[in-house]
C-alpha cells in the first residue's frame, strides 16, 4: 500500500434474516463502488459476504438470529493499489472459517455430498481472513486487494 | 430470479436460470428447478449465462438435482457461455469435474446427449 493513501470507513447493522442478504450484499457493493474499489474486488467480496451470511443464518443457532449482525467496511486507497476489509460480527456459535477442515473433493457426481463449499469459496476469494471470538461474538475480517489500472 | 425452459426434443431440455443464485434466489426457484430438471429421465442443459451471482447454496442445488437426474438414468450438463464469473466459481469448487461444463450451446446439447 502506498504511503500517500487514504482510508475510509462505513458501518452497517441489520437483522439476522435471509430477507436481509440481498439488501446487505447490495449495500456492500454500493459502498465499495463509492469508495472506488475495483470491480473484481467487489465481485470477490460479494461472494465472501454471501457465504458468511448464509453460514451464520444456517449454522449460527438461536444466538445468531437473536442479535443484529454488524458490518464495518474499511477501504484503503494507495496510488497504485488498494485494500478493502469487511469485518462481520455476529452472536452465533463460535465458528472459525479460517481453520475448519474442508471435505476432500468428490471424485464422481454419485459420491458428491452437499455442504462445505462456502468455506472453499470464502478462502478462494479473500486475500486475507482473520478470525477472533470475544465475549460471545464471532468477528471475521475479510480483506480483498487490487492493483490500480 | 427467473427460470424458463425449452424442450428441444422429446429427451433434451434446456433450463435457463437468470438473476442471483444466492440463498433467496435459490429458495425462489428450487421447487420448480427440481420439477424441470430431475423428475424425468431427460437430458438437461442448465443455462447459467444470465446468472449474475452464484453462491454455494446455488451450487448445492445443481449437484442435488444432477445426482437425482443421474439416478434416473438422465444427465445434466451446464452451459455458461462467456459468463466468466460463473465458470470461475464452478472451477474453484471443482464442480466442473462432476457436472460437464460448456461454453458453446451446441456442444452442451451434444454433451447432454452423449
Amino acid at each position: 500500500m502506498a504511503a500517500t493513501g487514504t482510508a475510509s470507513t462505513v458501518e452497517h447493522a441489520f437483522a439476522a434474516s435471509v430477507s436481509q442478504i440481498e439488501p446487505v450484499a447490495s449495500w456492500v457493493s454500493q459502498a465499495c463502488k463509492g469508495l472506488k474499489v475495483s470491480e473484481d474486488a467487489i465481485g470477490r467480496l460479494d461472494i465472501c459476504v454471501n457465504e458468511v451470511l448464509a453460514n451464520i443464518l444456517s449454522h449460527g443457532g438461536s444466538g445468531a438470529l437473536a442479535a443484529p449482525i454488524r458490518m464495518q467496511l474499511c477501504v484503503e486507497q494507495g496510488l497504485e493499489d488498494g485494500a478493502a476489509t469487511l469485518t462481520i460480527s455476529d452472536s452465533g456459535v463460535p465458528f472459525d472459517a479460517t481453520r475448519c477442515a474442508v471435505r476432500p473433493a468428490a471424485g464422481t457426481l454419485a459420491d458428491a455430498q452437499p455442504g462445505g463449499l462456502g468455506v472453499i469459496m470464502l478462502r478462494a476469494n479473500a486475500d486475507d481472513l482473520l478470525y477472533s471470538y470475544h465475549e460471545g461474538e464471532n468477528r471475521l475480517e475479510i480483506t480483498v486487494r487490487w492493483q490500480s489500472p | 430470479m427467473t427460470i424458463e425452459y425449452e424442450d428441444v426434443t422429446d429427451v433434451l431440455r434446456r433450463v435457463r436460470l437468470s438473476g442471483r443464485l444466492d440463498v433467496p434466489g435459490t429458495q425462489a426457484i428450487s421447487i420448480k428447478f427440481t420439477g424441470l430438471s430431475a423428475t424425468q429421465a431427460k437430458r438437461v442443459v442448465v443455462d447459467l449465462t444470465e446468472i449474475t451471482f452464484l453462491g454455494s447454496v446455488g451450487i448445492r442445488e445443481l449437484i442435488t438435482n444432477a445426482k437425482a437426474l443421474q439416478q434416473r438414468t438422465g444427465k445434466m450438463v451446464i452451459f455458461v457461455g462467456n459468463n466468466a464469473m460463473v465458470a470461475k466459481t464452478l472451477e474453484t469448487t471443482g464442480i466442473d469435474a462432476l457436472i460437464p461444463l460448456f461454453t458453446d450451446l451446441d456442444e452442451a446439447d451434444k454433451g447432454a446427449m452423449s
